[in-house]
């Protein structure tokens, strides 16, 4: 029993994946799928058109929809090509071979619009199913809008169209005329591209700054702008001239072409023209002059600046001619243009003129006049600059100057260089050298804050490592008892001062032993300290003599001999150095 | 005999064997620096300039009476950079310029200044601006009475500095007159602090950043170094430049409003080399 259940099974299946076609065998179906049936005039409609076959055969490809060209523009369409799949289930196969296409549109008039589409097969008509779409909106018109040279787009014109326009359509020869080229699109294409510039043989152009990117609505569509290119023209020819239509390339294969604009170049007026007038002073102007100097000496140049501004083309703008100046030297100006193109093409042209003057006195300086037509009123005009002086002091030789012209190489020869020196021979003078060179100004400007730091830190040291205020009393001390003893010795011979200074030096020995309270005391009493202060008697007794001794050479001129004054000296000495009065003392 | 000649001529001989190039050197120096003062006394101003170019290039050391003879030379023929070079170089001590030469050599360097101003003006090139006050303190500063004086002062303040540290040590010790010390060690340690200061940065500017003159009467300023380079602008010959960079045969030469450039190396002749750069 199971045997069998599984032979049938498996004989089943290989006769569905073996002869696929004869499970089903016929039916050619079309069918049209949409993205949605509402919308709005401008709005993009996705399509998916899809004919399919169960079963065997050739599957035609599906045509556009019938009606879709009256209400809307198809801005792409895609070939799926076709295809076959295979179901399996239900107790078998099926095979199914199919073919489709994919529409993007836009929706221009509104409306209800039923869509269907219709395929050949063999003969037989087959239909797909009928989508009604509902449009909105004011009505827009897919014909390629005319293209007026002015202003901007009334039409849309598809998903994307360049446009070119100008701000007038009739202008004088050398006005300022604004070209404008913006992209309109329907959504962000990233691959639009400038294919073929406009032509603007007949005219000077200048950019002008392309401006940021908008959305604008024509007739009802919204279309993003992307600017594209904005010249300043200035035709250079009457008659009637035409800027070259520009191409744009919008992906790999797309273009879209725009439109030539053509302006009326009027001649300037013959009535009231100066001579020599120049067709690019057009515009409007002002002219202004300036000196840097109103009072300098003979041979000694300033400039005189002449600046031209207004709204035109600065760039090419003709002064005319400058005027000769009486008493004075006049080079070819330095030219500096400043153009500001933001909306329109303005700035200013500084003509920069050097003036020398030759001649004393009061030199004049003549108002600049500068003709222009302007278009607005269509009338010639002049600008004019204020006349100015300078005062020129001194006066330079007329021969040095008689050679000197206007355009001349600026090579004045009013001063005459100091002559050459003769020597029969050149100096072998070495060459002097200063001591202070710029390596030994630096060693010894660097040895200044190290000599600081050096004395600095000396000082410290010897403040810390130093003797103290009693080492410093004993020294002193010793220095005033070695001054009383070498006092002393000098005067054994002669005696004069000997016993004084003998005198002190004890005094002073006894004083320093016995402490500050032993100062001023009388003898008696420094005796009886110094007994308290624990010194030897004998030292005492011997003190008493020596001082006795010196008391009455003194006082009792008794100053003995040299060898009685020099046994006093030992005496001393031995006091001094040996005895108990010294311990202690200094 | 003979051997006894031979011995005496001998040191003679060495002596004319050691003197004979210098006398020679010398000659030849001479000569050229009197050829060149004949054709400038004919006019004939190149031909000048180039004897004393040899001049120069023999002598070997700075002398201002050649440097202001071959300026004037060029300033006559309108080499307007050289000739301010070479009168600039005039006025160089080294050169031992006497009071009359140092005078005529400024009056032609002003010459040569007011020239090169208005070639500037109508060959729309760039000229340093004149010297202005500002300059003349730069230039004081670098003087070496300014290094002097910040020596001695720093000096001063040095001793005072150490008196008093002595006196600190010192027991007794006059307080006002230590008071008048350091008032004068603040004051000498202030002057130190200022001059020192400004006169290293001076002498620092002139090391790294040496002086020099345009020599062509009017040099291009490329962007980078190499006659490929983008011309930038023109130096006016005979402007002050400091040059701030070097490459192989190319400066980079800065004009004194910050505008700088690369110009060949043979176009610009440095004032504060050992004896000036030879252009």
């Amino acid at each position: 029993m199971h045997r069998d259940r599984r032979r049938f099974v498996l004989g089943t299946l290989a006769a569905a994946v073996a002869l696929p076609g004869v499970a089903r065998a016929d039916g050619l179906v079309a069918e049209l799928r949409v993205n949605t049936t509402e919308l709005r005039v401008g709005d993009e409609l996705e399509l998916e058109l899809e004919v399919r076959r169960e079963g065997s055969g050739n599957v035609p490809e599906p045509e556009l929809p019938a009606g879709l060209a009256d209400a809307f523009e198809v801005t792409q369409s895609f070939r799926g090509g076709t295809g076959f799949q295979i179901t399996l289930g239900g107790g078998g196969s099926s095979r199914t071979m199919h073919s489709s296409m994919s529409i993007t549109a836009i929706a221009l008039k509104p409306g209800t619009h039923a869509l269907s589409f219709a395929v050949d097969d063999g003969g037989k008509k087959v239909v797909s199913n009928v989508v009604e779409i509902v449009v909105t909106g004011a009505e827009a018109t897919a014909a390629t809008p005319a293209r007026p040279t002015t202003g901007k787009p009334t039409a849309p014109d598809g998903d994307v169209f360049v446009w070119a326009a100008t701000d007038k359509t009739e202008a004088w020869v050398g006005e300022q005329i604004e070209y404008r080229l913006d992209v309109y699109e329907r959504s962000l294409l990233s691959s639009v591209a400038l294919r073929t510039p406009p032509n603007f043989a007949d005219f000077y152009t200048h950019d002008l700054p392309e401006g940021e990117g908008s959305v604008e609505e024509v007739g009802g569509v919204v279309y993003r702008v992307r600017p594209g290119m904005r010249r300043a023209l200035f035709p250079q020819k009457a008659g009637t001239l035409v800027v070259g239509a520009p191409e744009i390339t919008i992906g790999r294969r797309r273009r879209d072409r725009g439109a030539a604009v053509s302006i009326l170049v009027k001649p300037l007026p013959a009535e009231g023209q100066p001579k020599a007038f120049s067709p690019n002073n057009v515009g409007r102007f002002e002219v202004k002059a300036k000196v840097d100097r109103t009072a300098v000496k003979a041979g000694q140049p300033f400039t005189w600046t002449i600046e031209i501004a207004g709204e035109g083309n600065i760039a090419l703008i003709d002064p005319g001619p400058w005027p000769e100046l009486r008493g004075a030297r006049r080079y070819d100006p330095k030219v500096d243009t400043q153009v500001q193109a933001v909306d329109r093409v303005r700035g200013r042209r500084t003509y920069a003129l050097l003036v020398i003057p030759e001649q004393g006195g009061r030199l004049e300086l003549p108002a600049i006049a500068m003709h222009f037509f302007d278009p607005q009123t269509a009338k010639y005009e002049v600008a004019r600059s204020e006349a100015l002086e300078v005062e020129v002091e001194g006066s330079i030789e007329p021969a040095a100057t008689a050679a000197a012209s206007s355009t001349a190489t600026p090579e004045p020869t009013v001063e005459s260089f100091a002559p050459i020196v003769e020597a029969d021979g050149l100096p072998r003078e070495a060459p002097p050298t200063r001591w202070m060179t710029p390596t030994r100004w630096a060693w010894a400007t660097g040895a200044i804050p190290a000599l600081f730091a050096a004395i600095w830190g000396g000082t410290a040291a010897w403040r810390r490592f130093g003797p103290d205020e009693a080492a410093r009393r004993r020294a002193a001390a010793r220095r005033i008892q070695r001054e009383r003893i070498d006092a002393a010795t000098a005067a054994v011979e002669t005696g004069e001062g000997f016993h004084a200074a003998i005198a002190s030096l004890l005094h002073e020995l006894a004083v320093a032993r016995a402490g500050a309270e032993a100062t001023g005391l009388p003898r008696p009493a420094l005796v009886r300290l110094l007994n308290e202060r624990k010194v030897r008697p004998e030292d005492v007794r011997s003190l008493e003599a020596l001082l006795e001794r010196c008391d009455a050479a003194r006082f009792a001129a008794q100053r003995g001999t040299a060898d009685e004054r020099r046994a006093t000296l030992d005496d001393a000495l031995a006091l001094v150095e040996r005895s108990s009065l010294s311990r202690g003392s200094a | 005999m003979n051997a006894r000649r031979t011995r005496g001529a001998m040191p003679l001989a060495l002596v004319w064997v050691t003197l004979t190039p210098a006398l020679v050197h010398a000659d030849a120096v001479d000569d050229a620096f009197s050829a060149g003062n004949r054709e400038a006394a004919a006019g004939r101003w190149p031909e000048a300039a180039s004897h004393y170019e040899r001049a120069r290039a023999l002598l070997g050391q700075p002398s201002s009476l050649l440097s202001y003879d071959l300026g004037t030379a060029y300033a006559q023929q309108g080499e307007l950079g050289r000739a301010s070079f070479h009168l600039r170089q005039a006025l160089d001590f080294r050169g031992n310029p006497t009071a009359q030469l140092a005078e005529a050599a400024r009056a032609n360097l002003a010459i040569v200044r007011r020239r090169a101003e208005l070639r500037a003006a109508t060959t729309n090139a760039i000229i340093d601006s004149p010297q202005s006050w500002w300059d003349l303190v730069v230039e004081t500063l670098r003087a070496p009475g300014v290094g002097w004086l910040s020596l001695v002062s720093g000096f001063v303040a040095l001793a005072l500095f150490a008196w008093g540290r002595a006196q600190t040590v010192r027991p007794g010790a006059n307080e006002r007159r230590n008071a008048v010390a350091r008032a004068l060690l603040w004051s000498l340690g202030g002057v130190w602090v200022l001059t020192a200061s400004l006169h290293a940065l001076s002498l620092r500017a002139d090391r790294t950043a040496p002086r020099a003159v345009v020599l062509g009467n009017r040099v291009e300023a490329r962007e980078g170094p190499g006659s490929h380079r983008t011309v930038e602008f023109a130096m006016q010959g005979g402007s002050e430049v400091r040059i701030v960079d070097r490459t192989p045969g190319w400066v980079l030469a800065r004009m004194s409003g910050g505008i700088a450039g690369w110009v060949p190396e043979s176009e610009v002749g440095e004032l504060d080399g050992p004896s000036g750069r030879s252009p």
